[in-house]
């Protein structure tokens, strides 16, 4: 007893002699490639939200009455685009975030893994992430990352839910893409937003290595959109454009490309195609100020029989505003 | 022999009546460092501390007018020893009488006695001390040769005191360790030097042949005589001689001490051998060699004691723990605990002296550990416990504890990092070898510690992170004692990390301490 106390007491002074933890470089390293919600955030300036809720909303302390014609419908558009993709992209990002916060289940060299773990989100289910690295010519680590999951108990049958690749050293002053697969959540039973959600894979890019830093979305097989597209270029200085390709529920395609300043002006073209007359696009473009009123248009169509008032409708009687555009 | 017959002398004036003084002045000195080619003494200041507790609890010597210097230069020495030279003749001018006591504990060599670098010849002392306006001036001198005060020209010897004269005991008494061509010795045994000890003893107590309550000079010198004689026969360096050299005129003896009607352990009169008396830090503080017939008392402060005997057959000890709180206690070797030699209490624990140090530094990684962000530099505060002597002579352990921690960011690469934050505890015990330089040590050993890291990453969402680990090392210091108690301390370490988290790597890391240390216990 004696002999198998000191081979005990032996045993625990060598262990604790080769040392014990988490204390790792490398799992900062890994865990800083992925993104966050916060690197892919939609940053509009305050005039698109007064924007949205002109007409809809009662007016607030931000609000102010536009003269006719009143508010940018196109910029009134970015904000709840921009919402929605945030909103998106956090719930996309909410397992990211969560294997952000533990410690990795084995390290080696060039690879981590993360579980598996019971999802406590989604009883029976268990989730497992795999990533690995690489290095590029250039020396820069390029890392790719898979988040799996599985009904628990069958056996090593994960499904891809989630996988992405990213070249640089951090998320912050990367850029990479991933694949959101809402059909495989849809297959487990994971997606907790099935009558709202695509049904198509959600594929997001971003770059943000310069100025300005960029954020492209592509939505395939969306329930509200048929199909959204999304581009976003955020500067340093607060200037940004964005373009966004969707079809409604009607079938009509709207592609729009808009750019602002840090005060909210901005202008936009817009055209349109509708599903009646498809081998006919229609265009037009507009401008407003820092506070979202409309002051310039250009409608090719306003005072025509076919749409008096133009097709952006924002020319009372064929006469359209001409006021000053911002040069962006 | 000359010792032996003065001190039969003395002991025979013990028998006359001792006339009071009313002022004493003291001052004591240990120095432990000679300078340049001498080793210092591990017990010069003890000694010295040891006179001065005793003159001042029961040698009538007001603390505002007793002196304690520790390791002081010549000059120091000079500039006190004249000052209380000068309060001595202002008390004598207000009609007081006055006694003036010189005790040395320290090196000499070549008619000098060895203060630092400095020297304070025993001319120059025994002019002083002739000058001095006082009614009677007693110098103890526990150096090497010391003797050779004795053989010095401007002191009157003379076979006995002068005791028909009318009136107080008046003149200058040298009393020294050694004869001029002994070495005086130490002994880690009883934690200081053979003589001082051994007056000590006597001073407390033990000397009190006449069992009067009061120790006389001339039964603390046939005391110290006969004891350091008989304690230093089997020595290897040889025996050692008290000598005394008295000028002393008037009537009576000079009472050093008086032992009655205080804290004291009384040996009944059917006690016989000798006994040694330790304090807590089980360090000699007095023997005591009785035969039986007579009581004898040893005043003793409060606090708890341990009493032993060795029994004459040698084959084991008698061993009792007493505690004075202010009046007599009996010693009853009835209930004295009957113990193996080998578990004499005084063994190993004969210089042990416990000591607290707290500071304030860093602890830095060498190389790329360092630059590549996994173990920045840290600001540390940490203490330790230090036994010093407790393993052997110089050799001491040490139990540490340090907490600390920092700021910085944990660098990726391509100009992105992530903030840290990070703390560390560690705890560790060192065994050192302690080299005692005058009033610096130098102490080199090794030391294993508990090593334990965390660290978290404001802001990054990050989960924090930790690091467990034994770490063997060096360690060195540097002290440097500025006071009674205090010390100035310079410590370095370096510690070895196996770190085998990412990957295996063998790291080295220094420790930088600087801080205080107090001495407990002396």
């Amino acid at each position: 007893m004696r002999s198998a106390s000191s081979a005990r007491a032996l045993l625990g002074l060598a262990l604790l002699a080769a040392g014990c933890g988490n204390w790792s470089n490398e799992d900062v390293a890994f865990v800083e490639a992925l993104p966050t919600s916060q690197h892919l955030h939609v940053a509009l300036p305050p005039s698109a939200a007064q924007a949205a809720s002109s007409g809809t909303a009662p007016a607030t302390a931000l609000t102010v009455t536009c003269p006719a014609p009143g508010a940018s419908q196109v910029w009134g558009w970015a904000q709840p685009a921009g919402d929605a993709l945030n909103a998106l992209v956090e719930g996309m990002l909410v397992f990211v975030d969560y294997v952000r916060s533990i410690t990795p289940t084995s390290r080696m060299p060039d690879e981590r893994i993360w579980g598996p773990f019971s999802d406590q989100n989604h009883p029976g289910k268990q989730d497992r992430v795999r990533m690995s690295r690489s290095v590029d010519a250039s020396g820069l680590p390029d890392y790719t990352y898979y988040f799996e999951a599985e009904p628990t108990g069958s056996g090593d049958a994960y499904t891809d839910l989630l996988d992405g690749e990213f070249s640089g050293s951090t998320a912050e002053l990367g850029k990479g893409t991933f694949t959101l697969h809402f059909d495989a959540l849809r297959t487990l039973g994971m997606d907790d937003n099935p009558a709202t959600d695509p049904t198509g894979p959600l594929v997001a890019t971003y770059d943000r290595t310069g100025d300005p830093r960029l954020i492209g979305l592509d939505v395939q097989n969306g329930t509200t959109l048929a199909e959204f597209n999304y581009a976003y270029q955020g500067f340093a200085n607060g200037n940004g454009s964005f373009s966004y390709k969707f079809v409604d529920g009607s079938g009509d395609s709207f592609v729009v490309v808009a750019s602002f300043d840090a005060a909210g002006e901005g202008k936009a073209s817009v055209s349109v195609t509708l599903s009646s007359l498809p081998s006919t696009p229609f265009a037009y473009s507009e401008c407003w100020d820092e506070n979202a009123c409309v002051t310039n248009v250009s409608d090719p169509y306003a005072g025509t029989i076919w749409a008096p008032d133009g097709i952006s409708h924002l020319c009372a009687g064929g006469v359209c505003p001409s006021g000053p555009c911002p040069d962006l | 022999m000359r010792g032996l017959a003065a001190a039969a002398v003395l002991v025979a004036l013990a028998s006359r009546p001792a006339a009071a003084l009313e002022r004493r002045f003291a001052l004591v000195v240990g120095a432990p460092d000679g300078g340049s080619g001498t080793q210092a003494l591990r017990y010069a200041e003890r000694d010295a501390q040891r006179i001065y507790a005793i003159l001042t609890r029961l040698g009538d010597v007001r603390r505002e007018d007793a002196a304690l210097l520790l390791s002081p230069g010549a000059d120091e020495v000079t500039r006190v020893l004249e000052e209380l030279a000068r309060r001595s003749e202002a008390a004598r001018a207000d009609g007081d009488r006055t006694l003036l006591l010189f005790f040395y504990s320290g090196h000499a060599r070549d008619g000098a006695l060895l203060l630092r670098e400095t020297r304070l010849d025993l001319a120059r002392l025994k002019k002083l001390l002739e000058e001095a306006k006082a009614d009677v001036r007693i110098a103890f001198v526990d150096s090497c040769r010391s003797g050779v005060l004795t053989r010095a020209k401007g002191v009157r010897k003379v076979p006995s005191f002068d005791v028909s004269g009318a009136g107080a005991p008046h003149g200058l008494i040298f009393v020294t360790s050694s004869g001029a061509d002994e070495d005086s010795q130490e002994s880690d045994a009883i934690g200081g030097s053979f003589f001082t000890h051994h007056l000590a003893s006597g001073l407390l107590g033990d000397a009190d042949t006449s069992g009067d309550g009061q120790v006389t000079l001339a039964e603390a010198y046939a005391y110290a005589y006969s004891r350091t004689v008989a304690s230093t026969a089997d020595t290897a360096a040889g025996v050692q001689h008290p000598a005394y050299l008295y000028d002393l005129g008037g009537a009576g003896d000079v009472v050093l001490t008086r032992v009655s009607g205080g804290g004291a352990l009384v040996f009944p009169a059917a006690t016989e051998g000798n006994y040694v008396v330790l304090d807590g830090g089980r360090r000699a503080v007095a023997e005591v060699s009785k035969r039986s017939g007579a009581a004898r008392l040893l005043a003793l402060p409060d606090g708890s004691y341990t009493v032993k005997k060795r029994l004459s057959a040698g084959d084991g000890l008698l061993v009792e723990e007493v505690k004075l709180t202010g009046g007599p206690v009996e010693i009853d070797e009835g209930r004295m605990r009957r113990i193996p030699l080998e578990k004499d209490p005084q063994k190993g624990f004969g210089g042990a002296r416990f000591s607290l140090l707290g500071g304030a530094g860093g602890q830095t990684f060498f190389g790329p550990s360092a630059a590549s962000g996994y173990f920045p530099p840290a600001a540390l505060l940490g203490a330790e416990l230090i036994v010093r002597d407790d393993l052997g002579h110089g050799l001491s352990w040490g139990v540490d504890a340090a907490v600390g921690g920092g700021k910085s960011s944990l660098g990726l690469g391509g100009g992105a990092s992530v903030p840290i934050e990070f703390t560390e505890l560690s705890s560790g015990v060192s065994l050192v070898k302690d080299l005692h330089l005058g009033s610096f040590t130098f102490s080199l050993g090794a030391r294993v510690a508990l090593l334990y890291l965390d660290r978290t990453f404001p802001g990054a969402g990050l989960p924090s992170q930790y690091f467990l680990t034994l770490t063997p090392g060096l360690t060195g210091a540097v002290s440097w004692r500025f006071s009674e108690r205090f010390s100035a301390v310079a410590r370095v370490r370096g510690q070895y990390l196996f770190y085998n988290v990412d990957k295996n790597m063998s790291l080295g890391y220094a420790e930088m301490l600087g801080g205080v240390e107090y001495a407990l216990g002396l």
